[in-house]
């Protein structure tokens, strides 16, 4: 038998792939994972998966540039999926996830991370020196 | 194919590529294949950019196109259901046939596509639950509307987060500066006054330092050498301290006409901004109003219209002014001097330079600093009103190290930004002095030569002349920075005097003076944006002096279709008559006057109660005011009221309670005798009681009038002559309460049930969604 399911991460940032809600096409809850080990190596795999393709945000590889027109801030980066445009307000901050992640919404919802500043080029560092909480 | 859009399209088409790097339209030949396997042009169409797919459908056919010759059709007849899903920053859509278990395709996309990518989505909806005809616009045959329709839904998905944002599409661009002059035109003479103010400071700034080298040259020198006699050198002294008085006489008579005609002008310009700003902004459509925050409008009148005032009265002449006493100290300098001339000029773009980095560094040193400090703020805003949550979970010591940890951060920012300003100011002073160090470095051996050297005047004169460098040099670099805080202000302002009022009257609209109150909708359909229909195809009459309650749950249109009556927004098909003339044909000012509208959360403006009754007949006379106030009930309590009617009211005045507010604003409504009366959910937000009060109130008002109302509580209905049951768009039924309580299975009767079983009639309508 097979219907159609949701996995559901309840903590998508701190613990990805721990408490775990699989839920019907409604969204009600039909069961809690609290994690995945003890799932067989095909049905994890197949989770993990699915859960990664919900996850998905756009990952900065590097900034091309930053600048201010009007009361928009206009963001021109290198992303896993080629070069992207998007915009912020003035004053929407980078969020500073921890010392090295940093998440950037834009004013259409979508996300792009930072996944370590340290292993940013100089030029995206420096151009996100004065947005972003680190020395 | 192009030559049908207008310009607006491809201004938002440069738009749309220029900030979110997207295609601004499907590119040409893209839609060429498109329309090849649609066998029509596309109504609608988008690109799923994780799937790297334009994807369009006509009335037959869905199509994605993956380039000019890939491409897969699908019949929409196969098309059994399709579902969207949002996730963090994507969203995948689904559409399934009924044939197979796979589905028939899946598009994944990042939100940024989403708005354009939910009108494929919703058509696919429409049309899988059978409904294709009811969409707006579709009736459309011309290949080319068809297009352009297309195009408009596409930019209006792609521009409507950016607008959110900020109050324009339009990017203005560095011109706005040219712009903002030409409002100097009226004040032609005050220019030219200034102008010559500044032209006139400058020369007479730069006198003293070279009489000072004459004085050297033409009177000590010759006298120490014995070729002048005392008294013509005492002569001549005197003539030399005459000049030097009268120059600084006249460099500060030229200051003066300089900073009162300029700081004037500035103000004149700010307040013809802010008079031409204010009366646009009443101009513009409600439409407007509804997606932008009134903060940011309040901003624009107000503090960016005064930067401007600051950047004609300051900016613009400072600049001037430094930039002539660079040019003229140039001048002198090499006129004096050639190689001392260029030793001190040739340095100072290296100075300018200096200043415009150092201004780049200190504001993302400020940006930082700035962001530490707003955070340090919001912790302390976010926690003392919390103070009983903090103690009653015993976290004072938590919360005090939290705050001196945020107060720490904006400390060591604070000490980066004096570490920068205070080492780099005397950095440059001491490149300036470099530049005097290079004068007597270079001028003074010569100053000993016997032929071919330089005079002790003209060496001293370079000396003057180099402290008058500084300030110049100091406004020029900073220029750039003063430039682009007057060009984002500039743009706020004009971005607004860009926005067009969506409605339009016609060029001789009928004048209705005496409204009777007939009011007809037919087959009337709207839709915000264009493709969601908010009302599907709504007909009914309604006779003069009729009361109509419309029920249903919320979103079903109710709010949209008074909306309409009062002309906030146009009809997007089929017309809207009042006394058997188009709203659209009306004269907007006498239609508007004769319409009463009280509203769920009603507005009093600062000023008396008096005031307020009378806001939109300011002639009426005491007897009206009172008489109105009493069938309002708004008399018995402003009795009570120690300043009875004078009470000042509104912002930072007496407080008045929901419901006393309310019946203010219903007498006020009652005053203007409406032959049109708007009621939306007056009585929603108060208690029992106060409901009863304003039920008698309303009850006054009702009397001979048309009158719409929407009611949140069914028995404030109950003297309505019919009800309209709105639902999904539709009139679903319609009938007196009797009539409609009698109809099995109708919705009303489940309303009302559901309202009585739940204790009274406390129970919105709101709550009942779908019920």
């Amino acid at each position: 038998m097979s219907f159609l399911v949701k996995p559901i991460s309840n903590f998508p940032w701190s613990h990805p792939n721990s408490f775990v809600s699989i839920c019907d096409k409604e969204g009600k809850e039909l069961l809690l994972l609290e994690s995945l080990d003890q799932l067989a190596e095909s049905s994890r795999e197949a989770l993990l998966r699915a859960l990664a393709e919900r996850r998905f945000v756009l990952e900065v590889k590097s900034i091309q540039s930053v600048r201010e027109e009007g009361d928009l801030r206009v963001w021109n980066v290198l992303t896993q999926e080629g070069e992207r445009k998007f915009l912020t307000k003035l004053d929407q901050w980078p969020q500073a996830l921890s010392d090295e992640r940093v998440l950037i919404t834009d004013v259409a919802g979508d996300i792009y991370e930072v996944k370590n500043l340290a292993q940013l080029d100089k030029r995206s560092q420096k151009l996100l020196w004065a947005l972003v909480d680190w020395e | 194919m192009n030559s049908t859009l207008n310009s607006s399209f491809g201004e938002s088409e440069a738009q749309i590529e220029a900030w979110t790097g997207h295609k601004g339209a499907c590119p040409s030949h893209l839609r060429e294949t498109m329309e090849r396997s649609l066998g029509s042009p596309a109504r609608v169409y988008a690109y799923s950019d994780l799937s790297g797919v334009w994807v369009g459908l006509n009335e037959k056919w869905v199509v994605l196109v993956l380039d000019a010759n890939n491409c897969d059709v699908f019949p929409l007849s196969s098309i059994s259901e399709a579902l969207e899903e949002t996730h963090l920053s994507s969203s995948h859509l689904r559409v399934n046939s009924a044939k197979s278990k796979q589905p028939l395709f899946v598009l994944r996309y990042t939100h940024m596509q989403r708005h354009a990518m939910s009108h494929i989505c919703f058509a696919l909806q429409e049309i899988s639950k059978g409904r294709l005809d009811e969409l707006l616009g579709w009736g459309e045959s011309d290949p080319d509307k068809i297009r352009e329709k297309a195009h408009e839904l596409y930019q209006g998905a792609m521009l409507r987060p950016v607008l959110k944002a900020q109050a324009s599409a339009k990017n203005v661009g560095k011109s706005v500066l040219l712009r903002l002059l030409r409002y100097l035109k009226p004040y032609k003479k005050q220019v030219a006054l200034g102008a010559l103010g500044a032209v006139g400071f400058t020369a007479a700034a730069l006198v003293p330092s070279w009489i000072t080298g004459r004085l050297i040259d033409s009177v000590i020198r010759p006298f120490e050498a014995g070729s002048l006699d005392s008294k013509a050198a005492a002569e001549l002294l005197m003539i030399l301290t005459g000049g030097v008085a009268a120059t600084f006489a006249v460099k500060e008579f030229f200051a003066w006409i300089r900073l009162r005609c300029m700081s004037c002008l500035g103000e004149y310009v700010a307040s013809d901004l802010r008079k031409e700003l204010y009366a646009h902004l009443h101009k513009l459509s409600m439409e407007f109003y509804s997606t932008r925050n009134s903060g940011s409008l309040v901003s624009r009148v107000t503090s960016d219209t005064d930067r401007l005032w600051d950047f004609i009265a300051f900016g613009v002449v400072e600049v001037f002014v430094s930039t002539m006493m660079l040019l003229g100290i140039g001048a002198v300098l090499l006129s004096m001097d050639v190689k001392l001339g260029l030793l001190m000029c040739l340095p100072v773009p290296l100075l300018l330079g200096a200043i415009w980095w150092h201004g780049e560094r200190m504001q993302r040193l400020f940006l930082r600093c700035w962001r530490k400090w707003s955070r340090m703020t919001g912790l302390v805003s976010d926690i003392l009103p919390a103070m009983k949550v903090v103690k009653a979970f015993n976290r004072e010591s938590v919360e005090e190290a939290r705050f001196v940890a945020s107060n720490d951060e904006f400390l060591s920012e604070t000490e980066r930004i004096h570490a920068a300003w205070t080492l780099f100011w005397p950095t440059l002073m001491f490149g300036i002095h470099a530049l005097v160090l290079g004068v007597w470095v270079f001028g003074g051996p010569r100053l000993l030569e016997t032929s071919g050297g330089l005079s002790a005047g003209t060496f001293i004169s370079f000396v003057l002349y180099a402290g008058l460098f500084v300030q110049p040099v100091e406004v020029i670099g900073q220029m750039s920075r003063m430039m682009n805080r007057a060009v984002s202000s500039a743009h706020r302002v004009f971005e607004i005097l860009d926005a067009e009022p969506k409605i339009k009257e016609i060029v001789n609209p009928v004048v209705l003076k005496e409204l009777k109150g007939e009011v007809e909708f037919r087959n009337v359909s709207f839709s915000y944006d264009g493709l969601r229909p908010i009302l599907r195809n709504v007909s009914f009459s309604i006779e003069a002096g009729e009361m109509i309650g419309l029920v249903g749950s919320s979103g079903g249109g109710k709010s949209t279709l008074i909306q309409l009556l009062a002309r906030f927004y146009d009809v997007s098909r089929g017309r809207i008559l009042v006394d058997g003339v188009d709203l659209r044909d009306v004269e907007l000012g006498s239609f508007r006057t004769q319409v009463g509208m009280v509203l769920q959360d009603p507005h009093l403006f600062h000023g008396s109660i008096l005031e307020n009754i009378r806001y939109g007949k300011p002639e009426a006379s005491l007897l009206e005011v009172v008489e109105s106030a009493k069938a309002a009930r708004v008399h018995e309590f402003v009795r009570k009221l120690p300043n009875g009617y004078d009470t000042v009211v509104g912002e930072r005045g007496h407080t008045l309670s929901g419901g006393e507010r309310q019946r203010v604003s219903i007498a006020r409504a009652l005053l203007q005798d409406p032959k049109l009366l708007i009621l939306d959910e007056a009585t929603s937000a108060v208690d029992t009681e106060t409901e009863h009060q304003i039920q008698e109130a309303l009850d006054h008002l009702v009397k001979g009038r048309t009158t719409i109302a929407i009611a949140h509580r069914l028995s404030t209905l109950r003297n309505a002559n019919r009800l309209f049951v709105v639902k999904d768009g539709e009139i679903a039924e319609v009938g007196t309460h009797e009539e409609l309580l009698a109809r099995e299975n109708g919705i009303y009767r489940k309303l009302y049930r559901l309202q009585i079983e739940r204790g009274s009639a406390q129970v919105s309508v709101g709550e009942l969604q779908g019920g």
